[in-house]
């Protein structure tokens, strides 16, 4: 951060000693921000339907969940994201029936990329006391409201800071790369990659044993066998972080 | 946005015409949220060690009460050695194996972490897996 800037830490912490984890938000890196959600059914899961038309004019970040059986699940394959849309890829996958989905397309472009500064990476100790607070009620929503969900952000519930945004390329087969987040902790991330052949992004998770990738308190270690386009978001949130 | 409401831009744009990829924050985007001070917690890790090798089927890992009445967005992810010894660290679902798939999910009351097994090729006995899970206040359904 410059010499300006603003940074709110979460109840129960002092702004001048939180670790950037213990900050609502700060104004050197951002949070991360929901552009749509919504629930979708798909007619028939044997075919290609578009869940979302996004209107971004980039791939932006999301995550897709299966709500049948009373549940809400993640799920990877077959959602894929391009510049314009989110989109079932059901066709030749022997699916068959109706999916219930709620996804989320978030304000973030994959194909860019961020690095935050690091304010401050020690923990500040829990303040008992005076419980000051910041809140932001959703648009048409009552800032006294009980329901959490009515908040774009509140400084009792933790939001995810991003820290770090890489676009980039694994060249060759059975490629690695190293990215540094110089955090001092190992940090929680997702990975998503780009199949230039079909025009989409599919997140990186279940058996997409094309890639994997963890985190120590260095860096960031992706391998990937064939070449692709990739997409890491590091978050301030540390692997071993609980409450 | 509309007549009201509040963005702060990123070092370097000026918050007047900032786009909302260049804010920090942005009263028209709303970001997940995890709840504080809940119990049990809404965001920490869970570790598991096997001490039998699961068999055919589903086997629950844990159960995470969250004391929503309804689905909630969550994130959980894995942190284990796969069997060519490769560190992996991934959101679930994931699959350990051809034979074991581990998975997610929330219902109107519990965040669920599950082992499902189709084969017991590989013997778990001893293999300890350190999941992240975040429950977040947005509904995931």
């Amino acid at each position: 951060m410059a010499n300006y800037g603003i940074k709110v830490s979460l109840t129960g912490y002092n702004v001048k000693t939180a670790a950037d984890y213990q900050l609502l938000f700060s104004s050197g890196w951002p949070v991360l921000k929901i552009h749509a959600q919504g629930s979708f059914t798909v007619p028939d899961a044997g075919t290609d339907v578009t869940i979302f038309q996004h209107g971004l004019n980039y791939p932006p970040m999301f995550l897709v969940y299966d709500t049948g059986n009373n549940r809400s699940q993640l799920m990877w394959y077959p959602v894929y994201m391009n510049n314009t849309e989110l989109k079932w890829y059901g066709a030749g996958t022997g699916m068959s029936g109706t999916r219930t989905l709620y996804y989320y397309i978030f304000r973030h472009d994959m194909t860019t990329n961020f690095t935050g500064t690091l304010l401050k990476s020690t923990e500040g100790s829990k303040t008992t006391g005076d419980q000051f607070g910041f809140k932001i009620a959703k648009p048409g929503k009552n800032v006294n409201s009980a329901d959490y969900r009515d908040y774009v952000i509140h400084s009792s519930a933790r939001s995810l800071q991003i820290h770090k945004m890489v676009n980039f390329i694994g060249t060759g087969t059975s490629w690695s790369k190293t990215i540094s987040h110089g955090l001092g902790y190992e940090p929680f991330f997702l990975l998503y990659a780009y199949n230039s052949l079909y025009d989409r992004w599919t997140m990186c998770a279940a058996d997409n044993w094309d890639f994997d990738a963890y985190a120590d308190s260095t860096n960031v270690y992706v391998h990937g066998v064939p070449p692709a386009t990739m997409f890491c978001v590091i978050f301030k949130d540390p692997y071993n972080l609980q409450e | 946005m509309a007549n009201w409401g509040m963005k702060i831009s990123l070092p370097g744009y000026d918050a007047k015409t900032a786009t909302p990829e260049q804010c920090v924050l942005h009263s028209e985007y709303a970001c997940p949220k995890i709840k504080l001070n809940q119990n049990p917690p809404h965001f920490g890790i869970y570790q598991y060690t096997f001490t039998s090798n699961p068999g055919v089927g589903d086997t629950i890992l844990t159960t995470i009460h969250h004391g929503f009445n309804y689905r909630p967005m969550h994130l959980v992810c894995i942190k284990y050695v796969d069997i060519n010894s490769i560190n992996r660290a991934q959101p679930l679902p994931a699959e350990y194996d051809a034979d074991t798939l581990i998975d997610s999910y929330t219902t109107a009351s519990d965040l669920v972490i599950v082992l499902s097994r189709i084969g017991t090729t590989n013997n778990l006995i001893g293999k300890t897996w350190t999941f992240k899970y975040y429950i977040f206040v947005e509904d995931g359904a």
